[in-house]
């Protein structure tokens, strides 16, 4: 039925699981309201829906008053354009059985649709449509999928699904008794637990049960640890032989496209590709955890997943076949800058965000169905462009009881560091700090979130958990050096406070949640708030938020500086001390120049100079260092700190070329930043 | 040789490591240069280190995490130079000279290492504990005995991997030995610098990328040494 006939024929109702779903949103403000405008139709609204999103607002939980706020926001537009209407009041019953009693009530009388995402109500609803005892009109009931479209819920998926605690966006449990029967303790009831006895039901057969085994994925109980056991095999096909597949017949392995630990991948005369394992790689549990695998076929665009097993002429197992992948590892195609900017020379911030987004797209998909990538690292995730990406190398993904069994430092969990991976499963939880991670280094291309200055080697950083970046008035102050904090302090703040809360061990933030932030991340560069930059050169300051810090390096030549203001209140808090960067810079020069003095050098007798560069000596002068003055105070004592109530300027970050006033100075850079920035051109 | 850096060669290496956010792997090659690698040796070793660096060049990822220094010994210690981006290396043209001052180059190189890890963890860059390899056709002409415990305390400490490779028959391996009390040195079959450098570059990949695990997890080293 197309969406003009269902609102010219049917009532409608639309649960609040589906209003404060995010991937409604094209659905709800757009698509929905057109074709009740042009029917004249109003869908119906009961008033416990309408109270249930206002509780919501103030939800604990951020992200549930994040989504509730949006959901009121839309509901509030359709009743300003006369395109709902509210029904009922405040002593129905909670929103869930509001409308299944009315369902019940007035299915006789009339068309009855509701939009919903949760496959309980779902399917509740829809069994309304088996109760034999009354001739009632069928009742519709449908949900608004991943890629934002209205579909019809099929009650056998709906059966298959449940028991599973993965009701997408289900802002609160639906009451007990109902929920307890129908979930079988997968749903935590979170507050509302009311009975409410006047609809009566029988509860759905199916519901309960395990999932079909075909359908999708249980989640692991216990690790298979066994060790593995290579079968013994003829002959391991190469480039230019024939393979075979039971499903895509005689296969001629043509061209060699990648190679790893593991095996070759082979591209075929029938345009799919074909991994082949190395012989002792073929193994006996590969083989059992690839048929299992091939029993849910997993079909989104993107994501390379078994299409059937690949044997050699003796009809013995040496491999698998996949859909093709396009685009370049995003290690090496866009976590260097000068790469990034070559591969992508186009892109803005904005398609950072949105390649984020369509990453966490899929991982979502691939965790609806108990799915975990476990060593999800930027290897293998190709990258054609912002919206097109390929996950490869899915036959390590974690699977019911087979674990996967690789994993790379940066993106495992703290308390999972230095574990041997194919000894244990891993938790969703796990999996949200390698999506955290992710996504924290497609926002800040390449470095890693726990980089920072002390730091040690990757492993250590994570386990010490110090996430070196700030959010509001918390920080440690350690964020490393480089375009990194700039990036980070233009991020928006609730972005920045679910990647906080997820280092900083508080709490991990979800697939969803990210994907939420970063749509609205997008929204907000979309409309100029946020700058676009890829690699923005300053902190954002808004200009109501400047103040301005005194550098109290003794030798600083321009002492003052404009930075945001919760900054100087920091600062402040901690006593005042404040080093400008170029200073710092200075500093760690210097300090560099010191550990000339290390133990066991002092026997390098062989020590010549070059005379270029002579070595400091103790007490001497340091080398001199010649900043910018600003300008038109170039007689002033540069030991004197500028009040800092007059109005300061900007630091300038490099003086004017000396070949304006004399050319022939020009080759002859005076001061340090001059010399520097001539020997960097060289190089670019 | 000159251990201390001008503002500029600061500034360079300070860009480098603020831009670059991959994790570093510094590598310190000491080698012998002394006069008795004249001939074929010195030819065979200029093109190893050749070979080597060529290959990490191509290795997109390799080269942006090592981090190369060369120190030679031979006559006196030279810094050829120091921790970089392997672009603006050039690849050194090595010639033989003079006695052995294995325990000064050593020493230098530890130095170099020492002011690479404070650069690092100075501009919030996270790095792996780095490599040293040590490979000299004789017996050293200075006293190692510093410089050996130096490595031998780092290595115990697992701050560090050398990889003490003699060549020819006249390598004191015994030397060799006493600056790595874990990995047994290895002697060079032959001349083959290249297969040895081309497993050090394999390793090198290896760990720069997918599992960059604490433990260096090297190649089967069958191609080129006997033990």
């Amino acid at each position: 039925m197309n969406l003009q006939n269902l609102v010219k024929n049917y009532k409608l109702f639309i649960d609040t699981s589906t209003w404060m779903f995010p991937d409604s949103q094209n659905f709800l403000s757009t698509e929905l309201p057109h074709a009740l405008l042009e029917a004249k139709e109003q869908i119906k609204v009961p008033v416990r829906i309408i109270e249930e999103v206002n509780r919501l607002m103030t939800h604990e939980k951020r992200e549930t008053r994040h989504k509730a706020k949006k959901a009121a926001a839309l509901l509030k537009s359709y009743f300003d354009h006369e395109i709902a209407r509210a029904f009922g009041s405040s002593s129905d019953p909670f929103a869930d059985q509001t409308i299944l009693y009315v369902f019940q009530q007035f299915r006789v009388k009339y068309n009855l649709a509701l939009i919903t995402q949760d496959r309980g109500l779902a399917l509740d609803t829809l069994n309304l449509n088996n109760q034999h005892a009354v001739q009632g009109k069928r009742i519709y009931v449908y949900r608004i999928n991943e890629s934002g479209a209205i579909e019809e819920w099929n009650p056998e998926r709906i059966k298959v699904s449940l028991g599973r605690d993965d009701a997408p966006s289900r802002p609160i449990a639906t009451t007990a008794p109902v929920n307890e029967k129908r979930t079988s303790g997968s749903h935590k009831p979170e507050s509302e637990t009311k009975p409410w006895s006047q609809v009566t039901r029988t509860r759905p057969a199916t519901a309960g049960k395990k999932p079909k085994p075909n359908e999708m994925f249980a989640p692991g109980t216990r690790v298979i640890t066994q060790k593995e056991t290579v079968m013994q095999i003829g002959k391991v096909p190469d480039i230019g032989e024939t393979v075979y597949s039971k499903v895509y017949g005689a296969l001629h392995l043509q061209k060699e496209v990648g190679s790893g630990g593991e095996g070759k991948i082979f591209v075929s005369n029938n345009g799919m590709v074909c991994k082949i394992y190395k012989r002792d790689r073929i193994t006996h549990e590969r083989y059992h955890k690839l048929k299992r695998m091939l029993e849910v076929p997993i079909d989104k665009p993107g994501i390379c997943w078994p299409k059937d097993i690949i044997t050699n002429g003796s009809s013995e197992f040496v491999g698998y076949i996949m859909e093709v992948a396009d685009g370049k590892p995003m290690q090496t195609a866009m976590f260097q800058k000068p790469v990034l900017e070559k591969n992508f020379p186009k892109w803005t911030r904005k398609d950072l965000v949105q390649l984020a987004i369509s990453i966490l797209g899929k991982i979502a998909y691939l965790h609806e169905r108990n799915i975990i990538i476990g060593d999800l690292n930027p290897l293998n995730i190709l990258i054609k462009n912002e919206k097109e990406v390929y996950f490869v190398d899915t036959d390590s993904y974690q699977i019911e009881n087979y674990p996967c069994p690789v994993g790379t430092i940066n993106f495992t969990a703290p308390t999972l560091q230095g574990k041997n991976f194919s000894t244990f499963l891993r938790t969703f939880e796990d999996e949200y700090f390698a999506v955290s991670t992710l996504v924290f280094m497609i926002l800040h291309p390449g470095k890693p979130p726990y980089s920072q200055l002390g730091g040690g080697s990757p492993g250590e950083n994570i386990k010490k958990m110090e996430f070196p970046y700030p959010c509001g008035e918390k920080g440690k102050g350690t964020a490393p050096d480089g375009p990194w904090k700039y990036i980070w302090s233009h991020l928006p703040y609730k972005l920045k406070e679910a990647l906080y809360d997820t280092f900083t061990g508080e709490k991990r933030a979800t697939p969803e949640e990210l994907r939420d932030l970063l749509v609205e991340y997008r929204q907000l560069i979309s409309n100029g708030k946020l700058g676009d930059e890829l690699f923005p050169s300053g902190h954002k300051i808004p200009k109501d938020k400047e103040a301005i810090v005194t550098c109290t390096d003794r030798n600083c030549t321009s002492p003052t500086v404009i930075v945001h203001i919760d900054f100087k209140e920091k600062v402040e808090k901690r006593g005042g001390r404040f080093v400008c960067d170029p200073c710092k810079l200075r500093r760690k020069y210097e300090k560099q120049m010191r550990t000339m003095g290390m133990p066991g050098t002092s026997h390098t007798t062989n020590q010549r100079n070059s005379g270029q560069y002579p070595p400091p000596r103790q007490n001497n002068p340091r080398p001199t260092w010649v900043r910018p003055q600003p300008v038109a105070s170039n007689t002033g004592s540069t030991q004197t700190k500028p009040n800092t109530a007059t109005k300061p300027r900007p630091v300038q970050a490099r003086p004017q070329p000396a070949a304006r006033t004399n050319p022939g100075a020009s080759t002859q850079p005076k001061t340090f930043l001059d010399r520097a920035i001539n020997i960097l051109k060289k190089f670019q | 040789m000159s251990l201390p850096f001008s503002p500029e060669e600061f500034m360079i290496s300070k860009q480098e490591l603020e831009l670059n956010p991959s994790s570093r792997v510094p590598i310190c090659l000491v080698l012998d240069t002394s006069y008795s690698m004249n001939g074929e040796p010195i030819k065979e070793l200029n093109n190893g280190v050749k070979l080597f660096m060529e290959a990490i060049r191509r290795d997109d990822i390799a080269c942006a995490s090592a981090e190369l220094s060369l120190v030679t010994f031979g006559g006196e210690v030279k810094q050829l130079f120091d921790f970089g981006s392997i672009h603006r290396q050039t690849i050194p043209h090595l010639a033989v000279e003079g006695v052995t001052p294995m325990g000064a180059a050593v020493n230098h190189a530890l130095d170099l290492l020492e002011r690479r890890k404070s650069m690092y963890s100075d501009s919030g860059v996270d790095y792996f504990q780095p490599w040293i390899v040590i490979m000299t056709d004789g017996a050293p002409t200075d006293d190692i005995t510093i410089a050996a415990q130096r490595t031998s305390e780092l290595v115990s400490n697992k701050k560090l991997t050398v990889f003490p490779i003699g060549i020819g028959p006249h390598a004191d391996m015994t030397t060799l030995h006493q600056f790595s009390p874990k990995r047994r040195p290895l002697r060079l079959k032959g001349l083959r610098f290249v297969e040895f450098f081309e497993w050090l570059s394999k390793s090198v990949s290896a760990v720069s990328q997918s599992t960059p695990g604490e433990k260096v997890k090297t190649e089967a080293v069958d191609d080129w040494a006997e033990l």
